[in-house]
């Protein structure tokens, strides 16, 4: 494909069963749909297998797909439950558990050389990790993808109520185990 | 410091551009506060951080793979692919076989369409009165009926093989 198509073009192509039309929904959806998995599941090799699954799923169930609603949130909410099924019960406990006392000697130790960035992202990613698996998938769905809440409904299944009560715990745990990372900055 | 929700939810939807203008007033005034401006803050902190959070890129290959699984979902089985070479040949000796036997049904009831007439006609010619006439009319039947009499006979019998040439000397030497 010469020029970049949007998403609505790439989706009557793909429906039609162009090759060059699939070829390019897979360059231009695999970076969302490995950040979705990837945050929810424990290990790089899982998340990768869960982005194959994702596409395999996304080809089998085209036929299904709205062309009236927005194709990332339709590919982002296949991802999401792949993630969920491969965790099956762990999906709603923590995936990689951190001790809150271990975050709080990450979060004041003397900043290390190199990019506070880098610092930052570390701190994070404990906090994520203390979240569980839905909830991390919630909140990286919301701000790093940029879905709305209604659209979080839709990808997750769940109620636009649920989904609001899931963020605003998610926010009030990440800024307490942040807390004091956030004070010194 | 744990935020009040509806304070939280306020601030997640005026960083989204969803208040109206009083609405975004009337929190800017809120704000004034130091509790209410540290979670706005926070708030504002962590959806950047988020933002930049987790692995930019896929690993590299992972594209590929992909592909090559969807290749593979989309390629028709190998057998199946043998298969459908071969039924072009088949379809056409079908068709041929199906096509003789229409016209051979058809020129069998043409035929019996045609003795059918001939009925009458060897009926009337023989005379109408007596044994000889009785006969002519049979035979006339017979003839008529032959094409039905023949498809009937080789559906219900199987055909027999040719008798090779030393079974007929044999028979015959035996008849004499």
């Amino acid at each position: 494909m010469g020029t970049e198509v949007d998403d609505a073009l790439l989706a009557r192509r793909c429906r039609e069963g162009e090759a060059a039309a699939w070829r390019e929904l897979v360059r231009r959806f695999t970076p969302l749909v490995y950040r979705v998995v990837r945050r929810m599941l424990p290990s790089d090799a899982d998340a990768q297998d869960a982005s194959q699954q994702t596409f395999v799923r996304i080809h089998r169930s085209f036929g299904s797909y709205d062309p009236a609603r927005p194709l990332a949130a339709w590919i982002a909410r296949i991802a999401y439950h792949v993630a969920l099924r491969r965790l099956g019960a762990r999906a709603d406990r923590l995936v990689a558990p951190i001790e809150p006392d271990a975050l709080g000697e990450l979060a004041v130790a003397p900043a290390a050389e190199g990019p506070e960035s880098r610092e930052t992202a570390a701190l994070l990613d404990a906090a994520l990790g203390r979240l569980s698996a839905q909830d991390r998938g919630l909140v990286m769905l919301r701000y790093r993808e940029g879905l709305t809440d209604a659209e979080l409904a839709e990808a997750t299944g769940m109620p636009i109520g649920t989904v609001k009560t899931r963020l605003f715990r998610a926010r009030a745990e990440l800024r307490r185990l942040l807390g004091p990372a956030l004070q010194e900055g | 410091m744990p935020v009040d929700r509806e304070l939280d939810e306020q601030i997640e939807r005026y960083l989204d551009g969803e208040l109206s203008a009083a609405e975004s007033v009337s929190l800017e005034h809120e704000l004034a506060a130091p509790e209410a401006a540290a979670a706005l803050s926070t708030a504002l902190f962590l959806r950047e951080a988020l933002r930049e959070a987790g692995p930019a890129e896929p690993p590299t290959g992972l594209q590929n793979r992909i592909l090559e699984v969807l290749s593979l979902e989309t390629a028709p089985p190998a057998w199946e692919t043998a298969r459908e070479s071969e039924a072009p040949v088949a379809r056409a000796t079908g068709r041929v076989r199906e096509w003789s036997a229409s016209a051979r049904s058809a020129a069998q009831g043409m035929a019996f369409a045609w003795r059918g007439p001939a009925l009458a006609v060897n009926a009337l010619s023989a005379g109408t009165t007596g044994t000889s006439a009785t006969l002519a009319g049979l035979a006339t039947a017979r003839w008529a009926l032959g094409p039905l009499a023949t498809a009937a006979s080789a559906r219900t019998e199987p055909k027999r093989p040719p008798r090779s040439w030393w079974r007929r000397l044999l028979s015959h030497r035996e008849e004499t």
